[in-house]
């Protein structure tokens, strides 16, 4: 990790590595403002100036204690922290489970909007991959711990699309060996890898989650 | 530094409650004990008894000493509460990743909780030994017994000597343990040690007592040394200092200290 092992940068890597993990563990003893001048204080990457307009923005009340927050309140909490540095890399681990649609979509919004430029790189990694779906640019696959694959998600989309045809066609369909087969008033799906295509029918582009879980059943 | 200073005060924000408690709980029984101290001078019999029973430089310092001796007993049950969740109670209260994941040095991070978990409250109890060392000296000059605020302040360092060895051995004990145990640190390893000495007595009765094992416990206490209460007349730098002893106590607590890093650290691994 730029251009040395993980492991040889200790506790400094975390001056270019951002971590937001799947549970907002936010020490419920201190008060938001301690935990943001905690922050401020340990991280040289901290930027006063965009902390204090993200701050200023939010709604969190930074006289309670963190264990008054609601779930919702405690990840923007935890995303504020984060995107007051200035790193290079922010690692998202399941970044909005148990959050409701509401402060999902403000999550990502923030993401997008505070974080994001063409220098930087967020890695999420995800069950919830509908929601981050348009957001990304490349994935990467692992089913128990192993890699089963790493592409750019456009080159992705570009090899799988979906097959649609009535169900009196099904055979036909099933000549083309699609990798996964659904059924939905009077019509059947096939999720086909490669360009073979039959007359007549329609063409879906295919989700992320569709390929994932034809490629794990592989 | 600015990382230091950070520490040392987001430990203070969130042990706050655990330091003031015992100064609370003090100055209540202080207040009590002076309403008993009024209702008694208030009666002339036993006003004689209480303010008249003796006095000077030696009954100061002893008393000082006697009083801190009191005080340590109550600062000491909050020093086993604190010490036993040093290393272990972020990860139960499942914040621990949030600290993790700063750019601060592992080391620093142990120290400095080391410090607050063990040492800090031995301040607060140095505060209260000084202002009950300048009230009770005010107190014999008003009881006619003589102006001494140097032998209560020499009283009271004595007595907090004291404490700050016991908190240098059995704290940095408990440090450990919260470092090894996940939660109730003090009992799980008081429960171990008493294991530990149960399998060495065990040994010692198997070779009927042919070989001589250590007792843990005694061995651990004797590293704090002579406690000054047999001889308390008597009691000095000499007696509350102790022997050669101080300097195990000292490298035992650098041990202990060594030894929950390096636990904690590789904890910090294995629940990655």
């Amino acid at each position: 990790m730029f251009g040395k092992p993980a492991e040889a940068w200790k506790h400094k890597l975390y001056e270019r590595v951002a971590f937001i993990p799947d549970v907002s563990g936010l020490d419920p003893r201190l008060t938001v403002r301690q935990t943001i001048d905690f922050s401020a204080a340990v991280n040289p990457a901290w930027n006063a100036e965009k902390a204090e307009r993200l701050f200023a923005k939010s709604d969190l009340p930074c006289d309670r204690k963190v264990s008054t927050l609601s779930k919702g309140m405690k990840t923007k909490l935890y995303l504020l922290l984060t995107l007051s540095k200035d790193v290079d890399i922010l690692l998202l681990d399941e970044p909005t489970l148990g959050l409701d649609i509401v402060f999902r979509k403000e999550f990502y919004d923030l993401l997008l909007g505070e974080f994001f430029d063409e220098s930087k790189t967020v890695i999420i990694s995800t069950h919830q991959v509908a929601e981050v779906e348009n957001i990304l640019q490349d994935v990467i696959f692992l089913d128990e711990g192993k890699v089963l694959l790493s592409k750019p998600v456009q080159e992705l989309k570009d090899q799988w699309h979906i097959v649609e045809v009535p169900k009196d066609r099904q055979n036909e369909l099933a000549d083309l060996s699609p990798k996964a087969m659904s059924h939905s008033l009077g019509k059947v799906r096939g999720l086909i890898k490669g360009h073979e295509k039959l007359p007549g029918a329609k063409i879906f582009v295919p989700s992320v989650s569709d390929i994932f879980v034809a490629i794990v059943n592989q | 530094m600015n990382q230091i200073y950070a520490l040392f005060r987001v430990e203070y924000q969130k042990l706050k409650k655990s330091y003031w408690w015992p100064v609370w709980i003090i100055v209540g029984l202080t207040v009590i004990s002076l309403a008993a101290v009024i209702i008694a001078w208030l009666n002339p019999y036993s006003s004689d008894i209480f303010f008249h029973g003796g006095g000077g430089s030696d009954s100061l310092r002893i008393g000082m000493y006697g009083i801190m001796f009191s005080l340590s007993m109550v600062f000491f049950v909050f020093l086993v509460l604190t010490s036993q969740s040093s290393l272990n109670q972020e990860k139960q209260l499942g914040c621990d990743l949030f600290f993790r994941c700063q750019p601060v040095n592992l080391w620093h991070i142990t120290m400095v909780k080391y410090l607050m978990h063990v040492y800090a409250h031995s301040l607060l109890l140095l505060a209260l030994g000084i202002i009950f060392a300048v009230i009770l000296s005010i107190v014999m000059l008003f009881a006619s017994e003589g102006f001494y605020p140097g032998e209560a302040l020499y009283g009271a360092f004595l007595g907090w000597l004291l404490y700050l060895k016991t908190a240098m051995v059995l704290g940095s004990l408990f440090f450990l343990f919260s470092a090894i145990f996940r939660n109730n640190a003090f009992l799980k390893g008081l429960a171990f040690l008493g294991i530990l000495e149960g399998v060495f007595a065990l040994i010692e009765a198997i070779f009927r007592h042919t070989i001589y094992l250590p007792g843990v416990f005694s061995n651990i206490l004797s590293m704090i040394g002579h406690l000054g209460v047999e001889d308390m007349d008597s009691v000095n730098m000499a007696i509350v200092m102790g022997d050669y002893r101080i300097l195990i106590g000292l490298f035992f607590a650098a041990l202990c200290y060594t030894a929950a890093t390096f636990i904690y650290k590789y904890r910090v691994k294995d629940s990655n």
